[in-house]
């Protein structure tokens, strides 16, 4: 379905426009502009109901540009069953992340200014953070590779430049750290898409048929390169999401970001290379993922109960909550490598769990970096319950995410990526159900240890540091964090739109000879 | 005969606790904090809850219908290619099992909410205190009566998740709170807990055995494509027969049993419980006593009949399967049934000590049913012994609900009063609160199942059912059991109420011990009346019950609701009987145990052995959760080694082949020129001869 | 109408060698010689606008065939044009404070004049001209400057410089020698009878060798491995202002012809050897001046190494095209891409290039200069941020596109060459990053002069707004000078 009006394009230069608007402002009115930041990105949220009411495969931009005798194909921004939740998560988290940043960014800039230092003023963060919002959308929305590209390395400049101004710690070297090395990955992921592009003669995973967006299919094209190509996007890719083995840059990166912009690096943006895989892997190189399948499920475990236990060593709050991302994208990708319909289904319910949970997390440690002078030494933490009720309650709720409890969304993913596990390997025989249940044992095991044993550390058992009489004020700080939690129950409640939507993409895919 | 219920609406039963939740939580918000309201809102939604389903239970009891309320949507409804939608509905199934459960825990929730009303009077996280049991009430009506099995689990996650967080509730660990002798080790590890310990404990135990439920229900799922309860069990021939053929039948069945292995605290799931004591003492009457604890034997009563009947139409092979899994855990029931009992002797902690009791009794009930599945290799001829055994489980379970329940609320007010845990430091008490002191007496009688209260006839009824299996080992077993629980029970009784404390501290307490106020005697004074009522009016609650099991899914005879009083019944009970009057004996004639074990090494030992729960707590420390810590510890070492690559070897080697090629002939005009030219010949010689010119 | 277009064409190229040849005459007055530059520069601006014009209707001939614009040396030309530009509007009364001022103002449009017909040289003869007029032209230039550095440079610059002039004819006598006749016309080498194949080597190898030659000579320009030993001297210790103009404008005109040569050359049975011996120097390239530029940090020696391996980058996609333009006419599209690549890829190198190392000349060549420049002038931290950013090939900067389509015909002819650019420009992320890291970390930075910000300003400008729209220009690029 083509929608009326263009508002795709709007909901991507609408941020940007407002954050040009505010970096021109400097420091005036920021209360503004950052409530009409997240206005403008709660459009998309508003285009996914919408999507999803009209029941259509998927909704498109009007505008869209034709560059086939430019050997690029063409550029549409649009939304169907697979990029629906995440679109949906990203809408929701910056949009309140962005009221968050309000009170923390100015917290952040007079500690920095009254360290001596001259950080850009606040109107500079809100456009930056606008544009990566923006960027990150782009991605999602993209239905080209080389759009995908384009607004990847959006995405990639502006957090570098977030980390490099507002980021803690040695900010410069980290912020190269993460410029590097996430650079790296995305052209390893561009050398196999140009091959793509060049053999197929065009860069497009989603072709305009009649009004609907359709996957193009697998890569016949590429004849025996394609295990070349799709190893080239593999790595990529898994740079970018940080899987085991390249995920030195995450915990840095994540750790020492200003903590809005933590909280969309480590749900968002490392989990939009794990769309991509469903996305371009799956669609482009079927039989190969399905030759891959045991070796990407035991990378998967790997990283899971690797990234889950060295959390557990963590002494820094978001140090531990960067190695629980690179444990969540262990998750995504084994949802994907089960190669299952609901294994994927699983895992891009665990983008949008995770995206509520680590979202919730993260702001929670930014509520005490802000309001327990910086603490974030989990060393001196123990006994905040009692001074953050709802504080502790949310980050339990972010916990129950990760771990997938119910009533949060988490439960969703947890089930339908233990089904996709179970369908793929566990019903061959004796050895494989007992072997499979050991490791989902092992990893979920893992992920309820950190996560709960984290909970007791910061928040139970007697206060370890003197906070003075601090309390808790209820406050659009927090209120925020409510809103992101409400909306992780509200999708608890209605998951079906999600799931049959990615059901519906799959659909299509194995239309196309896909495998599952 | 099945109908859908319209007056039912879809699940009101668990839906008005969670919607009283939810209004709690949003009043929270609004920054609404009076104690009142959230004790009323508690109190009410759960009456409604019970008055509702005795409706049910009415309904399914007296008109023989089994409501089968499915909402008109679904919840999840997904179409996949290849295989069968998967739709996961919204509704209720209530037969006979479901309706009895419904009524017992709703009934015991609401007698326990009223009691915690005057026992958390003033306490600083009450609010939260009744979001989690009314919360908790919603999810355990919900795990009984659902359709579905997602419905079923996501109910049991939610009883887990209220569980942690009530064990949890003094999360603030001060000593009082603790569980266990401070400073004692067991094989140089702790044998205390605090409060948010345990919470943690209790939630780790319980998932793993969930993870083994969830992959069970996958399983289930992709081979039955259904996952509703009745469907699995129409077609359950077909999907077991499926399995059998694959050799999987009794690692499935097992694995997806593992849940309600974990959930009733079964070795080797069982350290949790026991630490679970740290929670305000109504939450261990309700959760870890009454209902909770109970989902793990309402699990197994609701599957081991589908089980058998499904294996006996799957055929040979699937019995074969099937008999193996039910002697795994008729096993596993049997042991920690006993080692749990001979646990409870040695203790000296109040709860504890019922901790042990309630692990032992849920092992009794596990047994029966899983001894009734024991036969399923006779196929058709012992479908009898199937249900029979559903029955005696059943028994046991109620009876066992209103008597430990009664139990630990008493445990509270002798907490209260006593200011300690300690069994030691109280004393007489049957000087100070008659009334309490009968409803000891019923309740602790009726645990020792003496006639003629309920638990006399349910132990009888498992008894019986162990015994027609064949299996002596878990007969004697079962036997032995009810020894170790009359000696222990008898001994509570009396250290409590009728000798004076070891250590007299306890009397000279501001205010000297002193019958518990109405709000909290009048629970536990109903619930041991009920032991005893129940017991006295068997005959029409055994048939009512046997009733009740006749209308259950795959339950295809009535069982017989009478225990035959034979001669080994009365010779057993008259033993029990010599048993107790010995250890009140030995009490009142203040045989000191301790100096006893003390002073032989053997008896010490023993003594130790029991008292650090045989040592398994260390074990499973050192085997678990000390070998994870160190492999995290050496992961850390990896990870550092990594990172030391990536941001130290390598940079640093860049750095110095870009220094080496920035130095190469730098300055020097002639070597530039020489170089020149050489490599041009260079390449032109590579040139030429690669290409095969030279 | 076209042949008017054509006259006026010619016109304005002689405008632009007059204002050359008139600069002089201004002596001191150095805003008249320096005015005299602009004019000459907007002269060929204008001439190149035409050119492109026309030569998207088809390849333009001119002198009798012996230079032939195609859409491939006009866009080129125009690059140079809008540099040259920059290039005085950044340095222009500076250059007056050098002693031989009104030389420099007179060698920017004598440059352009030459490169007009190096672009476009479809002849040896041709190339041997004006290659020794433009090499000669950037000795001086780079010798401007009164500072020892810059003098100590030059020197180098030229002896090599003499060096690589004689391979220009050595290749230009093969040529002819091909062809079996005083034909010096750059042609597809195909044995045109055997017989006329003289020498031990016979054909391929004399042809091969004239490959090597004319690899040898431009090599030198560009600073290709192996012939790239000068560069780091003359790049990274002469004055950044002068170094500016021949490493952003006058190298153009050698991209250019080394495209054409090479590609035109290559369109016969030797496609192949060529192609890959291409590869293979694009590859040592592109590598040795990622890795010297790695660590370094001297603001200049980067910009010098970063320079050579975008020749590098270049050359992946020249290799391509040799390889396209010997597989026959199926790849003729492709072949099309890869000249496009080439062309915009080397504006927005000389975009990029020309207002940086104006800056370098201008406020340090070291690191530490830089530093803080966001507090002190932001306009041309950003401005140089955006620039380096286009030079990274981040989107969507021109130079994205460049390496783009590049690497997509690299990716055509070999994976793992498009593999091997790819990777390297990633690691180029490294040195990129720390620069702008510098510029725009805070802190008390230097004064970056109002010319000099306008450069830079305006060049961002350019690769921005060229970026947004340079995908488009690819369609009406149908024609390129092939002969037969």
């Amino acid at each position: 379905m083509i929608a009326s009006v263009p508002v795709f394009w709007i909901s991507i230069a609408l941020p940007i426009v407002i954050g040009i608007a505010a970096w021109l402002s400097g420091d005036r009115w920021r209360r503004g502009y950052s409530y009409a930041s997240a206005l403008s990105l709660l459009i998309p949220l508003g285009i996914v109901i919408y999507f999803y009411a009209s029941g259509a495969s998927s909704l498109v931009d009007p505008i869209g540009f034709d560059l086939t005798s430019y050997r690029i194909g063409h550029m549409f921004l649009g939304v169907d069953g697979l990029s629906a939740p995440v679109v949906l998560a990203l809408s929701i988290v910056t949009a309140f992340v962005s009221i968050y940043g309000l009170k923390y960014m100015d917290h952040r800039i007079e500690e920095m200014r009254s360290a001596g230092e001259t950080p850009p003023d606040y109107g500079t963060y809100q456009f930056l953070y606008n544009v990566f919002a923006a960027t990150m959308l782009g991605v999602a929305f993209a239905t080209n590779l080389v759009e995908f590209y384009v607004f990847l390395e959006g995405t990639l400049i502006s957090s570098f430049l977030l980390i490099m101004y507002y980021g803690y710690g040695e900010r410069l070297r980290i912020s190269m750290l993460y410029f590097v090395w996430t650079h790296i990955g995305a052209v390893t992921f561009l050398a196999g898409a140009l091959y793509y592009g060049v053999i197929t003669g065009a860069f497009d995973y989603l072709k305009l048929v009649g009004t609907d967006l359709v996957p193009v299919g697998p890569a016949t094209a590429l004849g025996s390169m394609a295990v070349f190509v799709a190893l080239l996007m593999f790595v990529g890719l898994a740079v970018k999401m940080a899987l085991f083995g390249v995920h030195m840059w995450l915990p840095y990166a994540h750790a020492e970001a200003p903590t809005p912009i933590s909280a969309l690096l480590s749900p968002n943006l490392i989990g939009l290379a794990g769309y991509a895989m469903a996305r371009f892997l799956v669609q482009y190189f079927p039989l190969i993922m399905e030759s891959w399948r045991p070796y990407l499920m035991g990378l998967a475990f790997l990283t899971i109960t690797y990234a889950g236990l060295n959390a557990l060593r963590q002494t820094d709050f978001k140090r531990l909550l960067a190695y629980s991302s690179v444990s969540q994208m262990g998750y995504m990708l084994l949802g994907i490598a089960t190669l299952t319909q609901y294994g994927l289904i699983g895992s891009m319910l665990i983008y949008a769990s995770h995206a509520v949970g680590k979202s919730l997390l993260f702001m929670t440690a930014g509520v005490f970096i802000v309001e327990a002078h910086n603490l974030r030494d989990m060393r001196k933490m123990g006994g905040l319950a009692r001074r953050y009720p709802l504080v502790a309650a949310l980050a339990l709720f972010g916990f129950m995410n990760l771990s997938g409890l119910p009533p949060a969304l988490g439960f969703w993913s947890e089930l339908f990526i233990v089904l996709g596990a179970v369908q793929a390997y566990a019903m061959q025989g004796l050895g494989y159900m007992v072997g499979m249940t050991a490791l989902l044992m092992l990893a979920l095991g893992v992920t309820a240890a950190y996560s709960f044993v984290t909970m007791r550390r910061i928040f139970y058992g007697q206060p370890r540091s003197d906070l003075g009489s601090l309390r808790e004020a209820v406050d659009p700080f927090k209120l925020s964090m409510v809103a992101i939690a409400i909306a992780g129950f509200a999708m608890f409640i209605l998951v079906n739109p999600m799931a049959s939507g990615v059901a519906g993409w799959l659909k299509l895919i194995l239309g196309l000879g896909g495998v599952a | 005969m099945i109908v859908s219920a319209p007056w039912y609406g879809w699940s009101s039963i668990w839906l008005l606790p969670f919607a009283a939740a939810a209004a709690m939580a949003i009043a929270w918000l609004l920054g609404v904090r009076r104690e009142r309201f959230y004790g009323l809102m508690s109190v009410l939604s759960i009456l409604a809850s019970a008055i509702v389903s005795t409706f049910a239970l009415y309904y399914v009891l007296a008109l023989h219908e089994t409501i089968d309320a499915v909402s008109r949507w679904n919840w999840v409804s997904i179409d996949v290619v290849g295989s069968a939608p998967l739709t996961i509905g919204v509704g209720s199934y209530l037969d006979g099992l479901g309706a009895i459960m419904a009524v017992i825990v709703s009934w015991l929730s609401f007698l326990i909410a009223v009691y915690s009303l005057e026992y958390m009077k003033g306490d600083w996280g009450v609010q939260r205190y009744f979001f989690f049991i009314t919360f908790f009430v919603g999810s355990m009506l919900l795990l009984v009566t659902a359709e579905n099995l997602v419905l079923m689990f996501i109910g049991w996650e939610g009883t887990g998740l209220a569980s942690y967080a009530l064990i949890g509730h003094w999360y603030t660990d001060e000593e009082d709170k603790w569980v266990g002798v401070p400073g004692r080790k067991a094989l140089g590890l702790p044998m205390y807990f605090e409060p948010s310990n345990s919470g943690v404990r209790a939630l780790m135990f319980t998932r793993l055995g969930d993870v083994g439920f969830l992959v069970g229900i996958s399983a289930l799922f992709l081979v039955a494509h259904t996952f509703s309860i009745p469907g699995l069990a129409a077609s359950a021939g077909t999907w077991m027969g499926y399995l059998a053929n694959k050799d999987v039948l009794a690692a499935v069945l097992f694995i997806f049993t593992l849940g309600a292995l974990a959930k009733s605290a079964q070795f080797p799931f069982h350290e949790w419980l026991v630490t679970a004591m740290t929670g305000p003492t109504p939450v261990s009457a309700l959760i870890h006593a009454a209902t909770m604890v109970k989902a793990g034997v309402y699990f197994v009563l609701r599957f081991a009949p589908i089980f058998f009947v499904g294996a006996i139409a799957a055929g040979l092979a699937a019995e074969a399967q099937s008999q193996v899994y039910f002697g795994i855990v008729a096993a596993l029931a049997a042991l920690t049934a006993f080692m749990m009992a001979t646990m409870a002797v040695v203790n000296n902690e109040f709860k504890l000590i019922l901790a042990y009791s309630t692990a032992s009794q849920l092992g009794y009930m596990i047994l029966a049913a899983a001894a009734g599945g024991l036969l399923v290799t006779q196929g058709q001829a012992a479908l009898a012994a199937m249900d029979q055994g559903v029955f005696a489980g059943l028994a046991q379970l109620m009876s066992h609900a209103v008597f430990k329940a009664s139990l630990f609320l008493i445990a509270g007010w002798a907490l209260h009063v006593a200011e300690s845990r300690f069994i030691d430091d109280m004393g007489d008490y049957a000087k100070y609160m008659k009334a309490t002191a009968v409803a000891m007496w019923l309740s602790g009688l009726s645990l020792a199942a003496i006639p003629p209260l309920s638990g006399f006839f349910s132990k009888e009824l498992v008894l019986e059912s162990v015994a027609q299996t064949g299996y002596a080992a878990l007969y004697l077993v079962a036997v032995v059991t009810a020894f170790f629980t009359v000696a222990y029970v008898t001994r509570l009784t009396i250290r409590v109420f009728h000798v004076p404390a070891y250590h007299g501290h306890a009397h000279e307490g501001g205010h000297g011990p002193h019958e518990a106020p109405p709000l909290m005697l009048i629970p536990y004074a109903v619930l041991a009346l009920g032991a005893l009522l129940l017991g006295v009016f068997w005959p029409i609650v055994g048939s009512y019950l046997a009733q009740g099991v006749r209308d259950t899914i795959s339950v295809l005879t009535t069982p017989v609701f009478m225990p035959s009083i034979d001669l080994t019944t009365i010779a057993i009970t008259s033993l029990l009987a010599v048993d107790m009057l010995l250890v009140v004996a030995a009490y009142l004639r203040r045989i000191d145990f301790m100096s006893a074990v003390r002073s032989s090494r053997l008896l010490s030992g023993i003594h130790s052995f029991l008292f650090d729960r045989w040592y398994l707590n260390s074990i499973i420390y050192y085997a678990f959760v000390y070998s994870f810590i160190g492999l995290s510890w050496v992961l850390h070492a990896v990870d550092h080694g990594i990172d030391v690559f990536y941001h130290g070897v390598l940079p640093s080697f860049a750095g110095w082949s870009s220094a080496l090629l920035r130095r190469t002939f730098r300055g020097r005009t002639d070597y530039t020129i020489a170089m020149y030219m050489s490599f041009i010949g260079a390449l032109a010689v590579v040139v030429l001869v690669v290409w095969g010119v030279l | 109408m076209a042949s008017a277009l054509v006259d006026l064409m010619q016109a304005m190229i002689y405008l632009t060698l007059a204002t050359g040849l008139a600069a002089p005459l201004a002596g001191r007055r150095w805003r008249a010689s320096l005015s005299l530059a602009f004019l000459g520069a907007l002269a060929f601006l204008g001439a190149s606008t035409i050119s492109v014009y026309l030569s998207f209707g088809g390849v333009v001939m001119l002198y009798g065939g012996l230079v032939a614009q195609d859409p491939f040396s006009s866009l080129i030309m125009l690059g140079a044009a809008v540099s040259s530009i920059l290039l005085l509007i950044a340095v222009g009364p500076d250059a007056a404070r050098w002693s031989s001022s009104p030389a420099a103002f007179s060698l920017v449009p004598l440059v352009l004049f030459g490169i007009f017909f190096l672009a476009g040289a479809t002849d040896a003869l041709v190339v041997i001209a004006t290659w020794l007029m433009v090499s000669v032209a950037s000795y001086v230039f780079i010798a401007l400057p009164d500072d020892a550095g810059s003098r100590a440079a030059s020197v180098r610059y030229v002896m090599v410089g003499m060096v690589a002039t004689l391979f220009v004819i050595a290749w230009a006598a093969l040529m002819s020698a091909l062809q079996g006749a005083s034909a010096f016309s750059i042609m597809p080498l195909e044995p045109t009878g055997a017989s006329s194949a003289p020498g031990p080597l016979g054909f391929n190898g004399l042809a091969l060798a004239a490959v090597v030659a004319a690899l040898a000579a431009l090599g030198f320009k560009l600073g290709l491995f192996p012939f790239h030993w000068w560069l780091p001297n003359v790049y990274g210790r002469a004055d950044g202002r002068v170094v500016s103009f021949v490493a952003g404008v006058a190298k153009l005109g050698f991209i250019a012809i080394i495209a054409r040569i090479v590609i035109v050359e290559a369109s016969g049975p030797l496609s192949l050897p060529i192609a890959i011996t291409a590869a293979l120097i694009a590859a040592f390239t592109m590598i040795y001046g990622n890795i010297a530029a790695l660590s370094s940090r001297n603001f200049q020696m980067i910009l010098s190494y970063s320079s050579m391996a975008q020749v590098g980058y270049i050359m992946t996609a020249i290799a391509a095209a040799a390889y396209f333009a010997g597989a026959g006419p199926s790849y003729h599209s492709l072949l099309i891409m890869s000249y496009y690549a080439v062309a915009i890829q080397a504006i927005a190198y000389s975009f990029a290039k020309v207002p940086l190392f104006a800056l370098a000349g201008e406020s340090g060549r070291e690191l530490s200069d830089l530093r803080g420049m966001i507090t002190s002038s932001p306009a041309a931290a950003v401005a140089s941020s955006v620039l380096l950013l286009s030079l990274l090939g981040l989107p969507p900067f021109l130079g994205f596109w460049g390496k783009l389509y590049m690497f997509m015909a690299a990716a055509g002819f070999a994976l793992w060459l498009a593999v091997l650019a790819l990777v390297n420009s990633g690691i180029s992320a490294f040195y990129y990053a720390i620069v702008i890291r510098n510029m725009l970390a805070k802190g008390e930075g230097p004064t970056v002069g109002r010319r000099y910000t306008a450069s830079l300003v305006l060049g961002a400008v350019a690769v921005i707004a060229v970026g947004v729209i340079a995908p488009l220009i690819l369609g009406y690029l149908t024609a390129v000078f092939l002969p037969r």
